[in-house]
């Protein structure tokens, strides 16, 4: 017995001497980074070796290729051999040679192994990941470069430094270009509030303007159930539980207590102010456990998936009566409502989706690439060519947008017609996975919005409804890059503090614990995991934005 | 005579105990198997607000449809069936073959190789320097890959192993080794033949557990080409994953539940299309295990 | 007589020869060499990637290139708030699962072995095949459908039978989201976990049932002392191979059944990982966190194995 366990301990120490002993042998790695291209000029003194033209088209003298990587998504999934690039590589000389990262597992891996292409457009870079790749200095620093090749892109960093320091890596410079929609529809409102109108209109009730009111419309939608067009199993409201898309966070609003981020914190006079503990977020959770205990939300808010939820508030013909949704569902009859007055004295006001224009880092030039002024010069050509910058990012011109006699650009389908996607997906851009400047400038001068006509689109729903009663931009809270060590701490409280405080939440609203005894226990427990600490820190990364 | 009365009384007993038993169980593991059938052909949005229960509802083959008209999943049935096949047969062939040797009484080393191949059950390397040193030796982008890469599955060689050790004596092999037989005729005349329900549990594991995977594809393969059928099904659904959305929809930011329309009617229909090529093959394993019972008795 | 005295020194001589009894097996390690050849490529050639854990790895100076940490990121694992809980959660989770799991199907097989009619033999095991191949999001799907608190159909049938009214607290309960989680297991492992034992019992010799009938065995006796015992070093083998698995509890099903108030119960250490983004860019935390639950798997296997030896039982070596 003891020869064998001997034997046995050999055989282990056996593997543990092949782990060091192979690990030795095998310490060729990712570490021998090829040596960065200093803005592109090498020893002939010109960009890109001589192959790159200063201005006009083709960018190169001869066809180059660039390599890139990109994030897969179901509603484009032929960014690699849409049409769009053969549109590019015949006016610029550049094939974009796209590789599709099917996982997040890979994209880490890019990073982890520093495996990287030429550029990297929407991969979904975090924090850590691009303060490792920038202390590798695996990246290309672009503000030199914009300032030499591409104006219309330094003007606008120039003009908006809310984006330009959004885009900051850590250590303060900046590597990576943004996708810019100022589409004052999408980006100022988060979720619409959708009511069905011809349920109302069949109990002759108006439109919900105060939360009492909407209140008893839910009590008379229920009361009538299986009457008129109403379902027998209708749901009077129903809400996606603490999701910042499709949660609770406009019931807050409608009673004053502003929640402009999932980490339920707003921005008072730039102090990031916590609202999850704040006394008056009270009055509305006390409001939401009087819907639920009339049986007007379902406990399945609290344990639906997401795609159930999706589901459910999609039914045509309606199941729900009242819902939050970036879109409304059932166009036909579903009426956009207003934030509702509580009667409390304070404004109510909806969730804005927070100004910052789009996803950051969606263009990362990287010490591999062989051509940067090219490349640069390429994403000059986006933002400042409507044809380029419109194929590049809607798709094929013709197919997809195109001009009317006034010369104005107008979508001709949109994300809202997946049938339409899917059967034109060769032609397909890559949206927001790749940089664009749709700026305020490209709404005023180039572009007309047709869905602004079109009765219950976002578009109109904005321009009618929601215009007014928007949370103001500068109560919204944004976040700028933080350390590292900053950065992890952040999660690790951000997680702890939101378990707690969902579980809590949802007992309230159940009644499963009283919210008045409680609230001291609660509060104290919260500060107990480090809310304190927390808000410090989203104070840190909200300074680093708004500096 | 009478305590065989009374015996077979006691057996019809176990017996109806035991079928009934087995006739609940079937119930309750067959329904939501018929809840996967009937939903797939059902409107999902009645799927999800749960008013499909035992009836198809708004009966159609919508989902089927789109996930058949979607051409990238035959060249994925083709790849999948290949790797697999491919698979099975080195999988089962090493885990038979060291197992054969581990089953045999102590020869020097013995321990020391068990102890090398169990630890890697539980440490290894990481993603990192694994794919690192597949670009090294230039099997990144290569479908071999899949083939060698957790082809040795130490459980199935221990398994193997258990087996062999219990159902051929050592004796055996002493005598058929007087006889002159060699290890490797000894194997394939003997053992090969004796195990077949072992090899028959054997490629039912490694046939299906390559048939389901798809990580090493999405890590190490780069051409579309050469993609498994899994790996093709989750490019369909992949934004639906509630993993992806529960986690994304705070920071996407715009309509996150655009994507999931535009799929879910596929959900279901995916499952099953996937799924019943491997389910048609399990009968022919089951085969094996009747047949081993006959083998056992012509050697008893 | 003569010759036996003679050789059987001389024997012992051979069988103690190192050299002899390696080159009297060479076929045995040629039967090996695929396994430890691919064994030595694929896992111990990237096994210096185990150091990440004790350095602070930085992709660009590569993971030999790193500069060693020590123990910071064990210690920062142990050192997180909620480290217990996760850790006694994961536990839980993991042991009622064994429990649960492991002997049903072992009952299952026998069941079908000794089962009269061999068409139901047929159904049952293709059947309770089946939910093998269901992905872990449909899983947790029809479970919420199914238990959905105020319309699931487990809900209409019990308040249907009148043991139960208002709404379904399963699914809105802390306590009972490790029963959820670990039956639904059950529910979809059972049948592909019997499959081993069915093989195993399957090389039963039915000459062994015979003569015990003759002794006046019954079936339910049959079954205990022939069956049983025969098929026991699979079982024991199997216990001791799972009993290294306890630390990995799956992490995409936990996450997918969490909600608002199963939370104290389903945060288990793979989801709280994957929360705190930890496996985004902490490689050194997330190999720490890793090589841990490796390491407690492996000092339980040992246990269990010394114990099954202690017990005269099978042994992996």
């Amino acid at each position: 017995m003891i020869g064998k366990r001997k034997r046995f301990i050999g055989g282990v120490a056996l593997s543990l001497v092949l782990v060091t002993g192979i690990g030795a042998g095998c310490s060729n790695n990712a570490g021998e980074a090829p040596s960065a291209v200093e803005n592109g000029e090498n020893t002939s003194g010109l960009p890109d070796g001589g192959m790159t033209n200063l201005e006009g088209y083709p960018i190169t003298k001869e066809p180059i290729t660039i390599t890139a990587a990109v994030t897969y998504g179901s509603l484009r999934p032929e960014m690699d051999t849409t049409a769009i690039w053969d549109y590019v590589e015949e006016k610029t000389n550049i094939r974009v040679e796209v590789e599709i990262v099917k996982d997040k597992d890979k994209a880490d891996l890019m990073f982890a192994s520093g495996d990287f292409p030429d550029l990297i457009m929407n991969v979904g870079i975090n924090p850590n990941q691009m303060a490792n790749a920038v202390e590798g200095g695996s990246f290309v620093e672009m503000k030199p470069l914009l300032e030499q090749y591409a104006p219309t892109w330094n003007k606008f960093m120039e003009d908006n430094p809310l984006v330009y320091n959004g885009s900051l890596a850590t250590d303060g410079k900046l590597y990576s270009l943004p996708y810019i929609d100022f589409a004052p529809f999408d980006r100022n409102l988060r979720d619409q509030w959708i009511i069905m109108g011809n349920w109302l209109d069949e109990l002759n009730l108006p439109v919900p303007q105060t939360t009492e009111e909407f209140k008893e419309a839910l009590i008379a939608i229920k009361a009538n159930a299986g009457k008129g067009s109403i379902p027998a199993d209708v749901i009077p409201y129903y809400i996606y539980f603490d999701n910042y898309v499709g949660g609770q966070f406009d019931i807050y609003g409608s009673f004053g207590v502003y929640v402009t981020d999932p980490d339920y914190v707003v921005v008072e006079d730039g102090v990031v102010k916590d609202q999850s503990t704040n006394p008056a977020i009270k009055e509305p959770l006390k409001y939401l456990r009087e819907l639920y205990a009339e049986g007007l939300m379902p406990p399945e808010i609290f344990t639906d998936d997401f795609t159930t939820y999706a589901s459910k508030i999609s039914s045509d013909p309606p199941i729900v009566a009242a819902y939050h949704s970036y879109a409304n569902r059932q166009p036909e009859i579903g009426v956009a409502m207003g934030p509702l007055d509580s009667g409390n004295g304070e404004e109510p006001l909806l969730r804005s989706q927070a100004y910052m224009p789009g996803p950051a880092n969606t263009a990362i030039i990287t010490s591999n690439n062989k051509y940067p002024v090219a490349t640069v010069r390429l994403l000059e050509a986006i933002a400042s060519d409507t044809e380029l910058g419109l194929t590049v990012s809607r798709g094929t011109k013709g197919i997809v947008w195109d001009t009317d006699e006034e010369g104005k650009a107008y979508q001709i389908f949109w994300e809202e017609s997946p049938e339409q996607m899917a059967a034109n997906a060769g032609e397909l851009g890559l949206h927001n996975s790749f940089v664009a400047l749709k700026d305020q400038r490209f709404y005023e001068e180039t572009w007309k919005e047709l869905s602004y006509d079109v009765e219950n689109s976002r578009g109109w729903a904005y321009e009618n409804v929601y215009k007014d009663v928007v949370l103001p931009n500068e109560m919204v809270y944004v976040q700028g890059a933080i350390g590292q060590d900053d950065n992890n701490l952040l999660n690790q409280y951000k997680t702890d503090l939101t378990n707690y405080r969902k579980a809590m939440f949802a007992d309230f609203i159940t009644g499963k614990q009283d919210i008045d005894a409680t609230w001291d226990t609660y509060v104290a427990q919260m500060k107990q995991l480090g809310l304190d600490a927390f808000i410090e820190l989203k104070q840190k990364a909200y300074n680093a934005i708004a500096k | 005579m009478s305590t065989a009365i009374k015996s077979t009384s006691r057996d019809r007993l176990y017996d109806i105990v035991n079928t009934v038993v087995l006739l609940v169980l079937l119930l309750v593991v067959a329904y939501p198997l018929y809840f996967v059938v009937i939903a797939s052909i059902s409107d999902p949005k009645l799927v999800a607000t749960g008013r499909v229960l035992f009836w198809p509802q708004n009966f159609s083959f919508k989902g089927y449809m789109e996930v058949v008209n979607y051409s990238p999943i035959w060249t994925g049935y083709r790849n999948t069936l290949i790797y697999t096949t491919l698979f099975t047969l080195i999988s089962v062939l090493v885990s038979l073959l060291a197992g054969y040797a581990l089953a045999r009484k102590p020869f020097p080393g013995k321990t020391a190789i068990t102890a090398f191949l169990l630890f890697t059950m539980f440490f290894n390397g990481g993603l990192i320097p694994t794919y690192l040193l597949m670009r090294e030796i230039g099997l990144y982008g290569n479908p071999a890959i899949i083939v060698l890469l957790g082809a040795v599955n130490v459980t199935n060689i221990i398994i193997s192993r258990t087996f062999i050790k219990s159902s051929i004596p050592e004796e055996l092999y002493e005598a058929a080794s007087i006889d002159g037989c060699s290890h490797f005729s000894f194997f394939f005349r003997i053992v090969m033949p004796v195990s077949q329900a072992l090899i028959a549990v054997l490629v039912l594991f490694a046939a299906v557990s390559q048939w389901n995977s798809w990580f090493n594809a999405m890590i190490y393969l780069n051409d579309e080409a050469h993609m498994p059928l899994q790996m093709v099904l989750r490019d369909l659904i992949v934004s639906q994953s509630a993993l992806s959305t529960a986690s994304n929809t705070d920071s996407m930011g715009g309509d996150a539940a655009a994507q999931i329309y535009l799929v879910e009617s596929m959900r279901y229909a995916v499952i099953i299309v996937s799924t019943l090529p491997i389910l048609c093959f399990y009968p022919f394993v089951q085969k094996y295990f009747v047949k081993g019972v006959m083998i056992g008795s012509v050697k008893g | 007589m003569d010759t036996a005295s003679r050789t059987g020194p001389k024997d012992k001589k051979q069988t103690k020869s190192l050299g002899f009894r390696i080159w009297q097996s060479r076929e045995l390690y040629l039967f090996l060499l695929p396994a430890v050849a691919l064994v030595i490529v694929f896992n111990y050639f990237p096994m210096y990637g185990i150091t990440v854990a004790f350095k602070d790895f930085k992709p660009h100076l590569g993971i030999m290139g790193s500069p060693w940490a020590g123990l910071k990121y064990f210690d920062r694992f142990f050192d997180m708030p909620m480290f217990s809980v996760i850790l006694k959660n994961t536990l839980l989770l993991s042991f009622y699962t064994l429990i649960a799991s492991f002997p049903l199907p072992i009952i299952l097989a026998l069941a079908l072995n000794s089962t009269p009619s061999q068409r139901l033999k047929k159904i049952v095991q293709t059947i309770t095949y089946a939910p093998h191949f269901i992905s872990i999001v449909i899983i947790v799907g029809m479970l919420n459908i199914f238990f959905s608190p105020s319309m699931g159909i487990v809900r209409n049938i019990l308040s249907g039978l009148g043991l139960m009214d208002g709404n379904l607290d399963v699914l809105m309960n802390a306590s009972s989201f490790p029963h959820l989680y670990v039956w639904s297991g059950v529910w979809q492992t059972l049948g592909w976990s019997s499959i081993i034992y069915l093989g195993a019992l399957s090389a039963v010799d039915p000459a062994l049932h015979e003569s015990a009938v003759i002794d006046g065995a019954s079936k339910f006796q049959r079954v205990f002392r022939i069956d049983l015992p025969l098929i026991l070093p699979t079982i024991v083998i199997l216990l001791i191979l799972e009993s290294g698995t306890i630390m990995n509890i799956g992490f995409e099903k936990v996450f997918l059944m969490q909600n608002a108030f199963n939370l104290s119960t389903s945060e288990v250490i793979n989801t709280y990982v994957y929360k705190v983004g930890i496996r985004e860019a902490q490689y050194s935390l997330s190999s720490a966190i890793g090589l841990f639950n490796s390491g407690i798997n492996f000092i339980l296997i040992l246990l269990v194995n010394q114990v099954s030896r202690r017990l005269g039982q099978e042994s992996l070596w």
